[in-house]
């Protein structure tokens, strides 16, 4: 009769003391007290004065002089950790980045965060001089060339990586030898451009302190692209099963200044100074890097004190971070080179002249001052310093000089405004990625204007970078005109092979002979000055035949905290061994 | 019951070899990811080699194939990006995700019954009114907006919370990264059950017996809660069950904004990065505990319910 009830009335029986009232009474009542003991020790946490954290430790407070022997692991034993182990007494500098690293094998990292830990973790060949931009000494601390095949590298004695072993010449020809490889564990390697480029045939030891690299051909860059090449120890990183590679995509072994101590994907990086670093030692005791996808989120940390350096402002936000109290604004004209490229292979942009136009009509100070804040310049030429030919100055902004060329090129105004040839429209698609670079559609819709004006119809189609990067990229069959930017390399040799035709993301199928045959002596020439000479023959060819409408060197800002003392480099590189701690 | 049990299962795997397809081949649409895998030297020649070697050249049929095979292994392959399996890199994600999740419900929970039943209760009074007007905002807010508002105000201006992250300092820190995104991220959560009590509730208190107990003389409380509450209880449990599985989708904004590392990010960071293995893993995980959500909760509703046990048997 009382399961008759209990039916009617709704009441399940589950077993004999749980019925459907308990149940959720239970539920209920433990979720409520979770939550209100939660809340309460959280807010608690909150009015109570904070533990010691790196965002909130006042300036003055760091005492990296009293800070007690690491207790950190080798970075081959690090392990994901629920807590950060701290240096006791050392404030650690936070960066925070957009995304996190995916890989830190040296010969498959492909990104600025990922070299961002590498350039702590490990020891680099050569390092490109973040104000000069020239080649300075790294771990290869003299070079020269034996003859035209043969380079000799000396290497300091003593060094060890962080494991323990020795950072030696043996180490110098292993990692020459593995990063010059195309594949590495059967998988395409993603920095095989330093075997490629060089043209790397092998490596040998002449004694402990001294290595010989031998190429197939001359090749110049070899101290340039050592600069993007890492010391790695062979005991660690010769095994190519892919549990290895599995391992040290996460677990890096270096010789750098810090030591990988722990990794949490996604969430942060802590990276500790190596007491047995060969070179100067760091200033800062303790990197942990994070990545903020959101800019809003990274601003906000810089202007609360829990972050020291943040990447990409966005030019809007520079305003905001330079009236913060806690930070400040570090700009530099990168390297990556924004532009609109046109597609020499459709019959409306052939001709020179056509292509020479549109520079002259594309208004980049109303660009600069509209949204970058005015402190873009514009793109000189297609080279970078420290190879950019001196005296050389940008396509002028000058409407009728466009206009006069196109009437030239035999393109005149129909009875609506538009161009026409031949009873042919001049109408083009310009395609745009949205988000991938700084202000990159809004640039479009500022060229987009700017071609209008010379009578040529414009239709803008801005597509996400996952879509555009597949039309772009793979197919090499964007629209007619397409923004573009392309990395920071300053070898000068690696510019100039954005528009080689063999180039696979070169989408605008540029051709010119001269160019190519000056390419191919380029890549042999030893001398420095005839190298340089030869750029600038290239470069006179590049800006009277552009194959793009020279945009502008990204600039790249950073929010820095006004406890330290580190500047942007156009290399886009993040390292800490270069700041100090003032505040 | 059994036959029941057996049919939604099946219903289940449908969906989830429907939503794994669909996004298989959406992503392979916006192009194969060869370019991930070269130098950005790399001549067109050598893109071609790496294709080859990747297998992205072979006919669609094949690759989808290869991949169903593993999939229903539990094997979505390798990342692109990353070099290790799809499966390790999702499950260690998955933790943070579902410990967001699960805080935004219990917050939602936790808030919108005592609103609800003082709105039900007190029906067109200034509390009823104001409280209606506070669920609509939180529905219409994006989690975009109020995430950064949050952020400003109680990370920023008020610095009572920390600014992104989960935390790293041991449980009581983790629990201060905790609050700001789980906030957030219950917000829609909490306005839409806030009314669903509420209107449940009204209908349940308009009912005879509910009259019937009034009449008896039962205090306000006791009739309320223990007549009327019970009863309103049933849709709202279905929708709870449901609404856990949305908001681990609405996760997606969240960890963005704050900076979580879940699941939700990781798929953000995997399309920006064509990292298309990742991508359906992140999908076919999401879905998984969604439908395996949906499911219990239909299963739980014939328990709570005996009129739906008595239909389906």
């Amino acid at each position: 009769m009382r399961q008759e009830i209990e039916g009617q009335t709704g009441e399940v029986t589950w077993g004999a003391r749980l019925n459907r009232r308990r149940f959720l009474r239970l539920v209920a009542l433990g979720a409520g007290a979770g939550t209100l003991v939660s809340l309460g020790v959280a807010c608690q946490q909150a009015a109570a004065p904070a533990p010691p954290k790196p965002a909130e430790s006042k300036p003055g407070e760091a005492k990296p002089a009293e800070a007690k022997p690491a207790e950190s692991k080798p970075a081959a034993e690090a392990k994901p950790a629920q807590q950060a182990p701290a240096v006791a007494g050392a404030s650690p500098v936070i960066v925070m980045q957009g995304v996190d690293a995916n890989t830190l094998d040296p010969a498959f990292r492909n990104s600025v965060p990922e070299f961002t830990m590498n350039a702590h973790v490990f020891s680099f060949h050569t390092w490109r001089d973040p104000k000069s931009l020239k080649i300075v000494p790294e771990f290869v601390q003299e070079w020269k060339l034996v003859d035209e095949r043969t380079w000799e590298f000396k290497i300091p004695s003593g060094a060890k990586f962080h494991d323990g072993t020795p950072a030696d010449a043996e180490a110098v020809k292993f990692s020459l030898t593995r990063q010059a490889k195309q594949q590495v564990g059967g998988k395409p390697t993603i920095q095989g451009t330093f075997g490629r480029l060089t043209s790397f045939d092998s490596a040998e030891v002449v004694n402990a302190t001294t290595v010989r690299m031998k190429t197939k051909d001359p090749a110049a860059i070899v101290p340039d692209l050592l600069a993007s090449v890492e010391v790695m120890p062979p005991g660690v990183y010769a095994d190519e099963s892919e549990a290895n590679l599995a391992k040290i995509a996460t677990q890096p072994v270096g010789s750098g200044a810090y030591k990988l101590v722990e990794w949490v994907k996604d969430d942060r990086v802590v990276l500790e100074a190596f007491d047995g670093y060969w070179g100067p030692k760091p200033n800062i005791k303790q990197v942990i890097v994070k990545p903020v996808p959101e800019l809003s989120t990274r601003v906000l940390a810089l202007q609360n004190g829990q972050a020291d350096v943040i990447v990409n402002v966005a030019p809007d936000q520079v305003p905001i971070v330079e009236r913060s109290e806690k930070g400040r604004i570090s700009k530099v004209a990168g390297g990556r080179n924004i532009f609109i490229g046109m597609r020499y292979d459709r019959p409306f942009l052939t001709d020179k002249r056509v292509r020479q136009a549109f520079n002259y009509a594309f208004n980049f100070d109303a660009v600069n001052r509209a949204l970058l804040n005015g402190a873009g310049t514009r793109t000189k030429t297609i080279l970078n310093p420290p190879h950019e030919p001196p005296d050389v100055k940008p396509y002028p902004y000058d409407l009728e000089k466009a206009k006069s060329l196109l009437s030239e090129a035999g393109w005149k105004p129909g009875s609506d405004g538009i161009l026409n040839k031949d009873g042919q429209k001049f109408s083009v698609t310009l395609m745009s990625p949205s988000g991938r670079y700084i202000k990159d559609k809004e640039i479009a819709q500022a060229v987009q204007q700017d071609l209008q004006r010379l009578g040529v119809e414009v239709e803008l189609k801005v597509l996400d970078w996952s879509v555009y990067a597949g039309d772009i990229l793979n197919k090499r069959d964007p629209s007619e005109i397409f923004l573009l930017g392309l990395g920071a390399p300053f070898t000068g040799q690696e510019e100039l092979n954005y528009i080689h035709k063999d180039f696979s993301l070169n989408s605008t199928h540029w051709e010119n002979d001269e160019y190519h045959k000056l390419f191919d002596e380029l890549k042999v020439t030893l001398d420095d000055k005839k190298r340089q000479d030869l750029m600038n023959q290239m470069w006179a060819i590049a800006y009277d035949d552009p194959p793009w409408i020279y945009v502008y060197h990204q600039v790249d800002f950073y929010g820095v905290s006004k406890r330290i003392e580190w500047e942007a480099a156009a290399t886009e590189r993040i390292r800490m061994t270069e700041a100090k701690l003032v505040g | 019951m059994a036959t029941y049990v057996v049919r939604r299962l099946l219903q289940s795997v449908l969906v989830l070899l429907g939503v794994t397809t669909l996004a298989y081949f959406i992503l392979f649409q916006t192009g194969d990811p060869t370019f991930l895998s070269v130098s950005t030297d790399a001549t067109q020649a050598e893109v071609e080699r790496v294709r080859h070697l990747l297998g992205f050249d072979r006919p669609w049929y094949i690759q989808y194939g290869e991949f169903l095979g593993k999939a229903v292994q539990g094997d979505f392959g390798t990342s692109l990006r990353q070099g290790l399996p799809v499966t390790q890199i999702v499950l260690e994600r998955l933790p943070a995700t579902l410990e967001l999740s699960a805080a935004a419900i219990l917050i939602a929970l936790l808030v919108a019954f005592p609103v609800g039943i003082i709105s039900a209760t007190r029906r067109n009074s200034v509390w009823d009114q104001s409280s209606m007007l506070g669920a609509m905002v939180g529905q219409s807010a994006p989690n975009f907006f109020l995430g950064i508002m949050l952020l400003f105000v109680f990370g920023g201006m008020l610095n009572w919370f920390p600014i992104g992250g989960r935390g790293q300092g041991g449980p009581e820190d983790e629990l201060r990264h905790l609050v700001l995104p789980a906030l957030t991220l219950s917000a829609f959560s909490m306005a839409r059950n806030a009314r669903l009590v509420r209107s449940s509730l009204l209908e349940t208190l308009g009912l005879e017996y509910v009259t019937v107990a009034w009449a008896k003389g039962l205090a306000e409380r006791a009739v309320v809660l223990r007549h009327a509450l019970r009863n309103a209880l049933i849709p709202v449990v279905t929708v709870v069950g449901l609404e856990f599985g949305a908001l681990l989708g609405g996760a997606v904004i969240t960890e963005t904004v704050f900076a979580w590392p879940g699941v939700g990010a990781l798929v953000v960071k995997a399309i920006g990065q064509k990292d298309f293995p990742v991508v359906v893993g992140c999908v076919t995980m999401l879905a998984t505990v969604f439908v395996t959500l949906n499911l219990a909760v239909d299963l739980l509703y014939g328990y709570l319910d005996p009129r739906v046990r008595a239909t389906r048997q």
